[in-house]
């Protein structure tokens, strides 16, 4: 599935583009999908975002909704934006 | 055009020699049927009776999640964890006693896989580290024993002999439960027949789910939760398709469910993958 990133500046605005896409795509479906998406912060210190919300936007398929969005405030995901998910345990 | 006799399973004819040959399709349990001319038998793919179930789904990279219910409150009495997977390589985890909704109780067990190592982490620590060599395209079995008596052991492939155990005190509480990544990030392994029992499970009983390298049938193990990935009758898997939800086949209503962002897909097993039948 793929995707692009807008990067948010508080959870609060996380949540809330979380409930608007989960309104505009129908979600939960009643099949065994109950969200869009897990909010999840930049937490590389040395990151020059550190601390803002990466907000996933998926570009195709089924749950394609690039549409809602300006193309120039989509990036990339950047490796860098996390450390490695075993130093989190 | 010959057609398939159908009959449901409670209504198959006397086993007899005259009869050796005879084939139904069952109606209430989709399942092909011969008979030898002393038993029926399921025949499956590689011509043999098997007591294995056919199992031709698997789930390809994203997550699912369980949500945390008084079955997984193992505490001290034991709890065993099984899966079969394919590692694509990259650091992992396999699964995770963590869901988005509870990421903070560091008694969760989790699996983490890298190139080199296989680690079975609870409490805030790694607890057992297994040696580990990467097999490209080659499907594992995982298994997690804790046995009731303050040891919790780690098992790949081999039931016999474990990769590492530990003395574990741990007081393990009910959590949610991500299945093919830790709880916040979504994983690229390819995952089948993932199950949990609250029971101090025997050993031979734990041996059993390996089953000569087939996935055994479970049910009569009653596992707490058993996501089967598509096999389940309630689930509609489509080659390459979008995984919404998973049917817990257990009976105990555990089912899987996704976020959109990070929903895996089926993937169907190739006919040369005789793990299964």
């Amino acid at each position: 599935m793929a995707h692009k990133y807008k990067l948010l500046n508080t959870p609060e605005e996380f949540d809330a583009k979380e409930a608007e896409m989960k309104t505009l795509l129908s979600i939960p479906d009643g099949k065994g999908t109950v969200a869009y998406a897990d909010s999840q912060m930049i937490d590389n210190p040395d990151h020059a975002d550190y601390g803002m919300f990466i907000f996933p936007v998926v570009t195709e398929g089924m749950w394609k909704c690039d549409d809602q969005f300006e193309a120039s405030e989509l990036v990339d995901y950047d490796s860098s934006w996390v450390k490695p998910a075993e130093e989190l345990v | 055009m010959a057609t398939i006799s159908t009959t449901i399973s409670g209504s198959l004819p006397a086993v007899n020699v005259a009869a050796t040959g005879k084939a139904f399709f069952l109606t209430d349990n989709n399942k092909f049927v011969v008979n030898t001319g002393s038993a029926w038998i399921e025949v499956h793919s590689d011509g043999t009776g098997a007591a294995a179930f056919e199992n031709r789904w698997a789930m390809d990279a994203g997550k699912l999640e369980i949500a945390s219910t008084s079955d997984f409150a193992f505490g001290t009495a034991g709890f065993t964890i099984s899966l079969w997977f394919i590692h694509d390589s990259t650091g992992e985890a396999l699964f995770d006693f963590r869901g988005a909704g509870t990421p903070g109780d560091l008694k969760a067990p989790m699996v983490w896989l890298t190139s080199s190592t296989i680690r079975y982490h609870a409490n805030g620590n790694y607890r057992i580290n297994g040696s580990y060599t990467y097999q490209a395209n080659t499907w594992r079995h995982l298994v997690i024993h804790n046995d009731g008596s303050g040891t919790t052991s780690m098992y790949l492939d081999d039931l016999t002999t474990p990769l590492g155990s530990f003395s574990d005190t741990i007081n393990y509480a009910q959590n949610d439960i991500t299945i093919g990544a830790y709880y916040a990030g979504a994983g690229a392994n390819t995952i089948d027949e993932f199950s949990v029992f609250n029971s101090t499970s025997s050993l031979t009983s734990v041996e059993a789910l390996a089953s000569g390298g087939k996935p055994a049938n479970l049910s009569s193990y009653d596992p707490v939760a058993w996501i089967r990935m598509g096999d389940d009758l309630n689930d509609s898997p489509v080659a390459a398709g979008n995984i919404t939800g998973i049917t817990d086949s257990s009976g105990n209503g555990n089912d899987a469910t996704t976020n959109a962002t990070s929903q895996p897909t089926f993937s169907a097993l190739a006919s040369s993958e005789t793990i299964y039948v």
